[in-house]
Formats: structure tokens, C-alpha cells, sequence
């Protein structure tokens, strides 16, 4: 589903059960445009750079393993380059046609900037030693092969942890929230008295801004992944 | 003691300035609140409880720096145990040990380049065993102790096959359970975030009883 609409409808639920609990305007509404502003202008920009980073480490893994295979079998580095080229998504070839008319290993220095990862700047050093003393590629680059498949084991088990947490958190308070929504309908001679009282107004209040703050907290940490290298966020894409 | 604290705060990367803002801050708000909420709500017992979190904030914000401090220093073990998978592709790849050192600068952070700096300036001039435990001892970590005797092992006896082996059978095994403290670490800081849902309900039933018991008092009174 898509992001934008998944934000929108957490704050709608959110300020439809404000207002279920405190049977006024003015607070839901306070809490749907904090809602929507906290998500639009921190949530999403953090989770679109997160999603950038690591779709481009997977393009990097993809490029790399290619590009050594398809050395080895044709030992040289146009043949890899053409091969390799051709299994990558559109974004890389839109870049890529940029460069085309130039020298291979111009190419790959150029490819640097996209990629930005140090693995990716490891893997020109094992090009450039192979290009100078030749033999086996596949021996040179065993070791960066292997450290690039332990960085894909480590995106692969933090998005999974990743995953089930954000099931587990907004599973945890929906159910929270429904008690919430049940009692307000349970209690409801109490409730006519209790709504109209500034401390439970603002005490419901303050605990829709902590549930915003344990989401702020869930995307900080599943945003944070540890791949090293210089890459440089592109907001357009 | 201003000195040390101010130290403290340079060492851990942190603003002294915007530090000790924050703290105060942090202590006139929550002072302020109480007092405030003491003359608009005449509530002696809430006014006490935000007041005492101008007190108790402060010191639990003062307490992060000592875990900041070890976090630091496992970040630099972390570090340098990823950046040796890179001096192993250096070693494997017919450069010897001191160019794979000086190969790993451009990756390094601040901390590790000036550290490997004086190690490669050491290495110049003493070529025994001692700059590779000085440079072991800077991560108070036996493993790093272990990766450097390893390291200088190879170096004693030349870069040779068997050399090499013996430091990559070293090197995988701690890269395996690196791997795996690192995955452990994150799904250990995800579940710290169930506690907030639990919190949450906690919050809501406290709200609730107030709630509802001031009505019941406000009604014993009319009585």
C-alpha cells in the first residue's frame, strides 16, 4: 500500500478515536494536522531515504557480482560491462546512457558517485589490480564478494526485524486504542461528565502525541542501517 | 570540575554550550509547569509530580553521557572489525600489511585515521610486536587484541599463505558473531518498543480513575 495513503489513514484513526473520546473538535483536529505533519515532513522523508539507500546497496551487490562473473567469462571489460548493464533496472540505465560513449574504466570511475558505497570503490581497486597484472578475477575478488553478501544477509534480517516490529507496535496499540474506544461506550454515564474536564482532555491528548512519539521512535531505529560509504541522497527520485 | 565535564562533553562529540541549555531547559520548564499548574488548577499533588520532573529529567538526561561514552567505544571496535574485512581484501589482493593499513585511511572515521596513523608512524620505526598491542590496547576489546597478534603474526613470518589463513580463520569466526551482535542489537532495540504500548494502557486506566474518581468526589461533596 502506499505510504503516503498508510499515514493518512493512521491519522484520520487516530482523530476519529480523539473524538470518540472527548466528543469534541478542536482536539482531534489539533492531533490529525500534528498527525499529518510529523508523518509528511519526517516519517516519509526518513522511510524514502531509507528505501533509496538500501535499493541501492542492492543495485551495488547486483552490479558488483555481475560484473566479476561476467569478467571472468569474457576477460574484458567492455564484454562485462555490456552484460552486466543489461540485467540492471531503468534508473541505472537512464544513468548509465549518460556515459555510454565513454572508456570502460571511466565508466566505472564514474559509477562511484551512484553507487557510493565503499564496497563499490573496494571493488574498482580489485578492476584497476586486474587490469595491471591480470589472472583471476574470481580469486582477487572472493574476499569483496563475501563482504558484500554479509552487508545483503544483514538489509535482509534488519528489514525482516523491521517488518514484524511495525506489526507488532501498531497491532499492540490498535488494541490499546479500542479499549479506549469500548470504555467510552461502557462508561458512558461517567463519560458525560468526565469529557467536559481539561484534565482528561488534555491527558488524552498528550497520550495520542506518545503514540505519535513511539512511531517517530519505530521509524528512527528501523531507518538506521549501518552500510558505509559516501552516498549522496537524491530527493527527486 | 566544570573542566572535566566540559572535557567529558568535547570527547563525546557533544555542544558543552547546548548541553548544559538543554539541561536547564529542561529543569525551568518542568519547574515552571508545576508552579504555573499549582496557581491555574490548585492541584498540590500534580503540581509536586511536574515539578519533580524538573528534578528527576535533567538527572536522567545527565546519566546518558556515561552510556553514550561506552556506545562510543563499541562503535570503534565495530568499526575497525568491519574496516579489517577490507585489510583482508588488501592483504589477499598481493599488498602487505603495512599498505593495507595505509589503504584503509580514505574508510576510516577521524577517530580510527588518526589512530592508524600513529600505528603506521610506529611500524616505522619499531618493528616489533609493540605497536600492533598499543594500537590493540586504544579499544580496551580482546578480540581486537587477538586480530592484531594475528596480524602481526603474519607479518613476522611474511605474507604467505599460511599466514594469511591463519588470520582469515581468526578474522571469519569473529566477523560471524560481529554479524550476529549487530543483528541481535537491532531487534534488541526494536523490543524496547513494546514497552510503549503497555505504558500506553497503563496511562489510560490512571486517566480514566482520575477522571472518574473526581466525579465521585465532586458528587460526595454535593451530598
Amino acid at each position: 500500500m502506499n505510504k503516503y495513503l498508510s499515514f493518512v489513514l493512521i491519522s484520520i484513526s487516530i482523530a476519529l478515536i480523539t473524538y470518540i473520546a472527548l466528543d469534541n473538535f478542536i482536539a482531534p483536529i489539533i492531533i490529525f494536522l500534528l498527525f499529518v505533519i510529523v508523518s509528511f515532513f519526517i516519517f516519509l522523508p526518513s522511510l524514502k531515504k531509507y528505501s533509496f539507500k538500501v535499493n541501492r546497496f542492492h543495485e551495488c551487490y547486483h552490479f558488483i557480482n555481475n560484473f566479476i562473473i561476467a569478467l571472468s567469462i569474457k576477460k574484458s571489460l567492455a564484454g562485462a560491462m555490456e552484460s552486466t548493464v543489461a540485467s540492471m533496472p531503468i534508473e541505472f540505465n537512464d544513468v548509465y546512457s549518460n556515459i555510454e560513449s565513454q572508456d570502460e574504466m571511466d565508466k566505472l570511475n564514474y559509477l562511484s558517485d551512484y553507487f557510493g558505497f565503499d564496497v563499490y570503490l573496494l571493488f574498482l581497486q580489485i578492476v584497476s589490480l586486474w587490469l595491471d597484472e591480470g589472472g583471476d578475477i574470481l580469486k582477487y575478488s572472493k574476499h569483496l564478494v563475501s563482504e558484500t553478501q554479509y552487508n545483503e544477509e544483514y538489509i535482509s534480517k534488519v528489514e525482516a526485524n523491521a517488518k514484524k516490529k511495525t506489526f507488532e507496535l501498531l497491532t499492540l496499540w490498535a488494541f490499546c486504542l479500542v479499549i479506549l474506544v469500548f470504555l467510552r461506550f461502557s462508561l458512558k454515564d461517567f463519560y458525560s461528565y468526565i469529557k467536559n474536564q481539561l484534565f482528561f482532555i488534555i491527558s488524552v491528548s498528550v497520550f495520542m502525541i506518545f503514540v505519535l512519539f513511539s512511531i517517530f521512535l519505530l521509524i528512527r531505529k528501523i531507518t538506521k542501517i549501518d552500510l558505509k560509504g559516501k552516498l549522496v541522497y537524491e530527493k527527486k527520485l | 570540575m566544570k573542566r572535566n565535564f566540559k572535557d567529558r562533553l568535547t570527547l563525546l562529540g557533544l555542544n558543552y554550550k547546548k548541553e548544559i541549555l538543554i539541561i536547564v531547559g529542561i529543569f525551568v520548564l518542568f519547574s515552571g509547569s508545576g508552579v504555573a499548574s499549582y496557581f491555574i488548577f490548585k492541584e498540590l499533588y500534580i503540581s509536586l509530580i511536574i515539578g519533580a520532573l524538573g528534578i528527576a529529567l535533567p538527572i536522567f538526561y545527565i546519566t546518558r553521557y556515561s552510556k553514550l561514552e561506552k556506545e562510543i567505544e563499541k562503535n570503534h571496535v565495530d568499526e575497525f572489525v568491519s574496516l579489517l574485512s577490507y585489510f583482508k581484501i588488501f592483504v589477499s589482493n598481493k599488498n602487505n600489511v603495512y599498505n593495507s593499513f595505509k589503504m584503509l585511511l580514505p574508510y576510516s572515521s577521524s577517530y580510527l585515521q588518526e589512530h592508524l596513523q600513529i600505528l603506521l608512524n610506529s611500524i616505522d620505526v619499531d618493528k616489533s610486536i609493540g605497536p600492533y598491542v598499543s594500537f590493540a590496547n586504544k579499544f580496551h576489546s580482546h578480540v581486537i587484541e587477538s586480530l592484531m597478534l594475528s596480524i602481526y603474526q603474519m607479518v613476522d613470518n611474511g605474507v604467505n599463505e599460511n599466514g594469511f589463513n591463519e588470520f582469515d580463520v581468526l578474522f571469519n569466526n569473529i566477523r560471524a558473531k560481529h554479524n550476529e551482535e549487530l543483528i541481535d542489537k537491532n531487534k534488541k532495540s526494536l523490543d524496547t518498543l513494546n514497552s510503549f504500548p503497555l505504558i500506553g494502557a497503563g496511562a489510560l486506566t490512571i486517566i480514566l480513575s482520575i477522571s472518574i474518581l473526581s466525579i465521585v468526589g465532586e458528587m460526595i461533596n454535593v451530598l
